[in-house]
């Protein structure tokens, strides 16, 4: 045989992205810390090493503040959130409240809700002199001046966070409450214990680990949260690093170097807290047994206060999901905001301004092509990173490459986003400026979504049935494609749905990389935002929010893909 | 010590589903009972109203003659004073085998070295005295087991129940296991229910046996009754193995009845049969012998001719699937010499004969 009818190609193929993977994460975080050690922006022939932009970052008291700002956010954040989530877990996993099955729904979609709608939505509603709701109350209770609510403000911010980072503690800790094989209830019961002491006694020590990793996620994401935190902050007087890092590289004069050294603290930060969150995540499924028989939940009958359990839940989605809603879509049919609305206010001026720019046509193009782009080749390699990962048990270094592709997770989009950009400006790949690496950094970013679940669906259906394509005559590619992939259509569906809303609403990436050309919608939104023209981004947004329902009615309807855990 | 009376029990789930329809059973003080029956058959179910864990749909549960289950009135499973085995055993994986043991003397409030003594003491019993400081995730099948046998005895408790606890152990240790289990309970003396799907271990570990179908119980007793005087076709099955044969009866005496059996000829059974009625006779297999060629010699009753037709060799005894007169009959012995296509006689003493009446 022939060298070339020896080399087994679809090996190679699997080789080749082995190495893709590499390249994608560790390059940027490796020019990420190179340029935090260097002096000079890239291409600058004076630049040498140097700790001075750290020095900068812990030396002075603007930056200092900034680090301890991200963290304080975050323990404030984690604390209001993880309680809250885990008494909506509590609630509608455990108790008889009425229509549970929508609640546990309906409790998930503020995930899909992007930062950047909401921070629109309560500056519409809450900013002290203008804002919908303070008009009405100022009508209502007549007094004047401004307030009495503002946005503006530390506690704003948290509010704006807690409502969107609820759901990530919700799915974390009913996660594992609601599978707890229900005889460890049972047997404390007939050992003597009243409902209380079953909850104390048993439950919480049981669901402790869950409590905690939903804690470090909570805490991970608020800290390294970018929209809420740059629209509100500067108003507010708090600043984040997420907020510094943006303005070092966007605005005069520029510190890219300084930047990238914030990168690299926040990094770190995330990346420590994720690491024991993956930890903890672990551990919360070692307690749950699944026992053969299907666990039989404990309901508890908690009474007449179902009604004021509902209660206090709809005032949550209200606050989350059907109030931001409102003010949007208001919004953008209303010449300014009043909150005095009459017939002649209402108008479609907003709506024509926006598709008469040619720049917005643009954004919307591009948003899709990106989004439909970034969703079907990251499935895709994630799920043929999982096959590797799963299914060649012999190669070495398996673990290395599933740590691989969940680190993705651990990297803030603005860290991503400057690692990026020197990449690209020192590889002779031309892709800096262009739609193409905002494709490469969503691909990046959300990796670790698509990776994580390609892989547990192929575990759960386990490699008989390719092995026994392959008994039938199918090279591995072959039997992945014609048996596993139509088998797992619905999880890969779903996980390409998720990527694609959230790479059509990603801001934190691409608001580093982008240029004229690969304007997106999230960017146009912000920029509108920044000009003031606020009833136009209410438009845009109004556009984007319907893209990315229509897609999930799609799946849903079409595909019968259920989204929701 | 309690002794346990169930009344008309029923109990309906959503989509109108019995899954009891209507138990009558008592319980005497110290007795061991097991609930036996196929998978939905109900035992289950009333072992878990008997708990208090489910509430009736109608009838009455009693300890020692006060209500504690009524479809109106439950007591709580936590004030029963009752100690129940899980198949899963439910051991709290976060507590170590000690504080497993010592939660409900914990609960009822004793005092720190009262709750010492009396932990220790039953693990001793069962021991398990090495493991104290172990957790769940560390110990074996076995050892969770005994475990959980020692946290429901602890508080000695009036009532005992069992939720097929040794389903999930491998077969050798079952079999160990419930003989242990039978001398403990009986040296406790306490009254016991055990649901099981297994009738051997029913009937090695019970005082009575209550066999359930279809949320009803077929027949109950002790366990030589069920086996040996089964009173339909659905207990004889159950409960062992068996050649199910019609047959009419052609008359019957003081002491036996003369039956006709399909395709054998003649039979006569120890039992007295009402005459004229069709039946069921039932051979247990191991109750049929096996002689070569065609030994006629004394001419007595009960015997036929036959060819085996199957040979299936099982170490302790072997079994043969015998053609004889038209009909297959299956024979377990350990006579373990004869082939396949062999001509064999087969006998059966008449006391050995069942009959079982057709309704």
């Amino acid at each position: 045989m022939s060298i070339w009818q020896r080399i087994n190609y679809q090996n190679v193929l699997l080789a080749a992205l082995v190495v893709l993977l590499f390249a994608m994460v560790l390059m940027p975080l490796g020019f990420l810390l190179y340029a935090a050690f260097w002096s000079a922006p890239a291409g600058d022939p004076e630049g040498m090493f140097t700790f001075n932009n750290f020095l900068k970052a812990f030396g002075t008291s603007d930056s200092w503040a900034a680090i301890l700002n991200s963290l304080l956010l975050g323990a404030v954040v984690t604390g209001i959130t993880v309680p809250a989530g885990f008494g909506f877990a509590w609630l509608v996993r455990r108790t008889n409240i009425p229509a549970r099955g929508l609640l546990n729904t309906l409790m998930v979609v503020p995930l899909f809700i992007s930062p950047l709608l909401l921070s629109l939505a309560y500056i519409a509603l809450a900013n002290p002199r203008t804002g919908f709701l303070n008009l009405m109350l100022r009508a209502i209770f007549g007094f004047m001046g401004e307030g009495p609510l503002n946005i503006y403000t530390f506690g704003g911010i948290v509010f704006l966070l807690a409502s969107h980072l609820v759901p990530y503690a919700y799915l974390n800790i009913a996660a594992v409450l609601g599978t707890i094989d229900s005889s460890y209830e049972e047997a404390a019961k007939i050992s003597g214990a009243s409902g209380f002491k079953v909850l104390r006694d048993v439950i919480i020590p049981i669901v402790l680990p869950a409590i905690l990793s939903a804690a470090l996620i909570v805490f991970v994401l608020a800290a390294e949260q970018f929209t809420i935190v740059t629209l509100l902050g500067p108003n507010a007087h708090f600043v984040t690093m997420p907020y510094l890092i943006y303005i070092s590289v966007t605005f005069y004069p520029a510190d890219p170097n300084f930047a990238a050294a914030m990168g690299v603290i926040l990094l770190v930060i995330t990346g420590v807290g994720i690491y024991f969150y993956r930890r903890m995540a672990v551990q919360a499924f070692k307690f749950v047994t699944i026992t053969g028989k299907g666990s039989r939940l404990q309901i508890a009958d908690i009474g007449k206060w179902r009604y004021i359990a509902l209660a206090g839940c709809l005032v949550y989605i209200l606050v989350a999901i059907v109030l931001p809603y409102i003010a949007i879509v208001l919004g953008s049919f209303l010449d300014y905001i009043t909150h005095n609305i009459t017939w002649d206010k209402f108008t479609l001026e907003n709506y024509a301004r926006m598709f008469r720019g040619t720049d917005n046509i643009l954004a919307i193009g591009n948003t899709l092509l990106l989004a439909l782009l970034g969703a079907s080749v990251g499935v895709t390699f994630a799920l043929l990173l999982a096959f590797i990962v799963q299914r060649f048990k012999t190669v070495k270094g398996r673990g290395i490459l599933d740590y691989l592709c969940m680190m993705p997770i651990s990297i803030p989009g603005l860290s991503l986003a400057l690692g990026l950009l020197w990449t690209y400006l020192y590889l002779p790949v031309p892709i800096y400026g262009t739609i193409w690496v905002l494709l490469v950094a969503y691909i990046t970013r959300f990796l670790a979504q698509g990776y994580r679940i390609s892989s547990s669906s192929l575990l759960q259906i386990g490699p008989e049935l390719e092995e026994a394509a392959r008994v039938s005559g199918a090279s591995r590619l072959r039997a992945l494609a014609n048996v596993t992939v139509p088998i797992l259509a619905t999880p890969l569906l779903s996980g390409w749905v998720i990527i694609f809303i959230l790479a059509a609403l990603e801001v934190s990436c691409t608001i580093i990389l982008y240029s004229s050309q690969s304007l997106t919608m999230s960017v146009a939104i912000w920029n509108q935002m920044a000009m003031g023209d606020t009833v136009v981004a209410y438009a845009m947004s109004v556009i984007l929010g319907g893209i990315g329902i229509i897609v999930i009615l799609i799946a849903q309807k079409v595909f019968g893909v259920f989204k929701y855990v | 010590m309690s002794r346990i009376e169930i009344r008309g029990l029923r109990k309906f789930f959503p989509g109108n589903v019995a899954a009891i329809d209507g138990i009558d059973l008592i319980a005497q003080t110290g007795e061991i009972v097991s609930l036996l029956g196929p998978s939905g058959c109900g035992k289950t179910t009333t072992l878990r109203c008997i708990a208090g864990l489910e509430t009736p749909s109608a009838g009455e549960i009693f300890f020692d003659d006060q209500l504690v289950s009524s479809s109106k009135y439950c007591v709580p499973s936590e004030k029963r004073n009752i100690g129940m085995v899980f198949q899963s055993y439910a051991l709290w994986p976060h507590k170590t085998v000690f504080r497993n043991v010592s939660y409900p003397l914990e609960l009822k409030g004793l005092k720190e070295d009262g709750i010492q003594k009396r932990v220790m003491e039953v693990l001793e019993h069962l021991n398990l005295a090495p493991l104290r400081d172990r957790f769940p995730a560390q110990l074996s099948g076995g050892q969770q087991q005994r475990v959980a046998l020692a946290r429901s005895l602890a508080p000695e408790p009036a009532v005992l129940l069992f939720d097929e606890p040794l389903s999930n152990l491998d077969a050798k240790l079952r079999e160990r296991l419930r003989e242990e289990l039978r001398s403990i309970l009986k040296e406790v003396g306490i009254t016991s229910i055990y649901v099981t799907h297994d009738q051997a271990e029913a009937m090695a570990i019970s005082d009575q046996i209550a066999l359930m179908n279809e949320g009803r119980i077929v027949q109950k007793g002790e366990p030589e009754d069920l086996y040996e005087r089964p009173v339909n076709k659905f207990v004889a099955d159950f409960v062992g193995k068996g050649n199910f044969l019609t047959g009419k009866v052609l008359d019957s005496s003081g002491s036996a009845s003369r039956i006709a059996l399909e395709g054998l000829g003649e039979i006569l059974c120890s039992q007295q049969v009402p005459p004229g009625g069709n039946l069921l006779v039932l051979l247990r297999p191991e109750y049929v012998d096996i002689h070569p060629g065609f030994a006629l010699e004394d001419a007595k009753e009960n015997r036929w001719q036959g060819r085996i037709v199957r040979r299936t060799y099982g170490g302790n005894y072997t079994n043969y699937v015998v053609e004889a007169g038209g009909v297959t009959v299956q024979v377990q012995t350990v006579k373990s010499g004869f082939e396949k296509e062999e001509q064999v006689t087969l006998s059966v003493d008449p006391a050995k004969v069942i009959c079982i009446p057709t309704h």
